[in-house]
């Protein structure tokens, strides 16, 4: 924790040094579990965080606020499943700072329930809708943005349905994630509203929004989307199945077995150890605590210790 | 390695940079951007690696003034050469005499910018009509009437449609039937399982975002030429056209000939 913490305010500067003690602090806090096992990120080499952490505020100069406020440092197993590496996941947040920057003006973001009234016409038109806050335990029907362009009178809207958004949901889990469940479901929801603001750039809006929007921030809007597809790369891990492999008669002729994968490791840290083995540094130490117990004279010196025993009796 | 010889040169070659960077620039990119798809796209060409794919021919045994060509070409539009930004797919086609030379094809991205950069289309709209819906067709010169209904029957698709609104006050709208888009989606869930793929992003919870994507691509193919300004990218290939198959011409020719002895 404490090589990221130095990294980051030495990037940033020391005058965000409190806030980005927050931001680490937050992210070591979050816990999620593989295969049934608890994974943070203090099971990952601290060094491997900053190298990902490097690539991707010194590639994009990611501003403080971007990373502070829209992106989190989650955990996942690596694709051979030997260890774990830290992967950068983006909320909504981190793309809304640079649209309003290009010029775009989010009327509203909203998640609409069964009961609330959502009419939905085009993507060139403001959606219309009555959203009840009675309604918000029911099941889930869209979500959706209004947005307009500063000092234009155009006006747009996108959505995406349910299926859409558990699909951000488990899919993230499934391809990005590797199996693991680490965010909340609140985070979920940002995340799927981090869709709606990466769709802007590829639906029918992206034809208003192109013209209208500074470039230069939306350029930096496509390399925030090309982060965060980066780390959705499928590499399912299989638990601590084996892998059987068969002749093309159906007969078994091989099996690869993974010796310590990443789970296995955690779980050996988990386990109370019990010492049945001395290890090499104090094998000396305890061989001497063993002969000064049966009242043996036990070499101290250098000169005693290297000297070949029985040699002065020639 | 005398390919790459010449792709080094070609890279090491400061008027080409510049003019490629001045290209981004103009197209309101910045230089840090520019220079990024500089050596992204070489990185691409000499690794023969385009986002995971690779090109036979490889690209790297490209002719070089087909690479000059194309990359000066596609930053002209400010089109993204990285293949991560899926704005264009850079691919190989043999010339007659067997030399491979550098090609791209649009990607629905690309085709989205290419749209926003165009000056005779002011916006555009897509949409898939499922049982429920209230929609109706007024015609391909005028916007059809379309209200969801967010409770519709997502099993049955009725159809889709993709309009643009001109900018000299024109509409163009396009139908796709029922029939056509459950062709696509088999076709799709085909070909993605034919190439060893996951075919759930047809008939998972990205169904719609696929087939909007699809949609779209078969409506901008058929247009380009009213929608687009640029005659390079009006005759630039999209995964739609289907590519010419010499030994099919060839045969058909041969047919034509002996028929004609006979």
């Amino acid at each position: 924790m404490k090589t990221v913490i130095h990294y980051l305010s030495k990037y940033y500067g020391n005058n965000h040094y409190s806030e980005i003690v927050s931001w680490v602090n937050a992210q070591y806090a979050r816990s999620g579990t593989v295969h049934g096992q608890p994974i943070s990120l203090n099971d990952i080499n601290d060094f491997e965080i900053v190298n990902t952490l490097k690539d991707a505020i010194e590639g994009l100069s990611l501003p403080f606020s971007t990373l502070v406020k829209g992106v989190s440092v989650i955990p996942r197993i690596n694709s051979t499943g030997s260890d774990f590496e830290a992967i950068l996941k983006l909320n909504h947040l981190a793309f809304l700072d640079h649209y309003t920057r290009a010029g775009l003006v989010i009327k509203d973001m909203m998640f609409a329930h069964e009961g609330d009234t959502v009419i939905y016409q085009g993507a060139d038109q403001f959606i219309e809708y009555d959203i009840k806050d009675a309604n918000q335990d029911n099941k889930m029907l869209c979500g959706f943005i209004n947005f307009t362009v500063v000092d234009t009178d155009i006006e747009g809207s996108i959505l995406i349905g349910s299926e859409e958004i558990e699909g951000e949901k488990s899919s993230g889990i499934a391809n990005m994630f590797n199996g693991g469940e680490f965010l909340s479901q609140e985070e979920w929801l940002s995340s799927s509203m981090a869709l709606l603001l990466k769709r802007l750039l590829s639906e029918p809006s992206s034809t208003v929004l192109i013209r209208e929007l500074n470039p230069e921030e939306l350029s930096y809007v496509r390399e925030l989307i090309v982060l965060s597809e980066s780390f959705y790369n499928g590499n399912k891990v299989e638990g601590t199945q084996d892998s059987d492999y068969y002749s093309d008669y159906g007969r078994l002729i091989g099996r690869t077995y993974r010796r310590f994968n990443a789970l296995d490791k955690v779980k050996h840290k988990a386990d109370t150890r019990v010492d049945n083995v001395t290890p090499i540094s104090l094998a000396k130490t305890k061989k001497r605590e063993e002969k000064n117990a049966s009242g043996s004279v036990v070499p101290n010196s250098f000169k005693e210790r290297s000297t070949p025993s029985g040699f002065s009796s020639f | 390695m005398s390919h790459l010889k010449h792709i080094v040169e070609l890279y090491n070659c400061e008027s080409f940079k510049q003019e490629f960077i001045s290209n981004y620039e103009r197209a309101g990119e910045s230089r840090y951007i520019a220079e990024n798809q500089y050596v992204a796209v070489f990185q691409a060409i000499t690794m023969n690696d385009c986002n995971g794919i690779s090109p036979e021919p490889a690209l790297y045994l490209c002719d070089v003034s087909s690479i000059r060509r194309v990359l000066l070409t596609i930053s002209d539009q400010g089109l993204m050469l990285d293949p991560k930004k899926r704005e264009i797919a850079l691919t190989t086609t043999k010339s007659v005499n067997g030399q491979p030379y550098l090609d791209f094809m649009l990607c629905y991205r690309g085709m989205y910018k290419l749209l926003g950069y165009s000056k005779k289309v002011l916006s555009s709209s897509l949409e898939i009509i499922y049982e429920g819906d209230t929609f109706e067709w007024r015609g391909e010169a005028e916007m059809p009437k379309y209200i969801m209904n967010l409770n519709h029957n997502k099993e049955n698709i009725l159809a889709g449609y993709c309009a643009f609104k001109m900018a000299n006050g024109t509409v163009l709208a396009h139908l796709v039937n029922q029939e056509e888009i459950y062709e696509t989606i088999n076709n799709g869930i085909e070909a993605t399982s034919n190439a060893g793929g996951n075919s759930e992003m047809w008939t998972g919870p990205w169904r719609t975002r696929s087939l909007r994507a699809k949609i779209f691509r078969i409506v901008f193919n058929i247009y380009r030429a009213s929608l687009l300004d640029s005659r390079e990218m009006i005759n630039s290939m999209t995964d739609e056209d289907s590519a010419p198959n010499i030994e099919e011409f060839a045969k058909v020719l041969e047919e034509q000939l002996n028929s004609q002895k006979g």
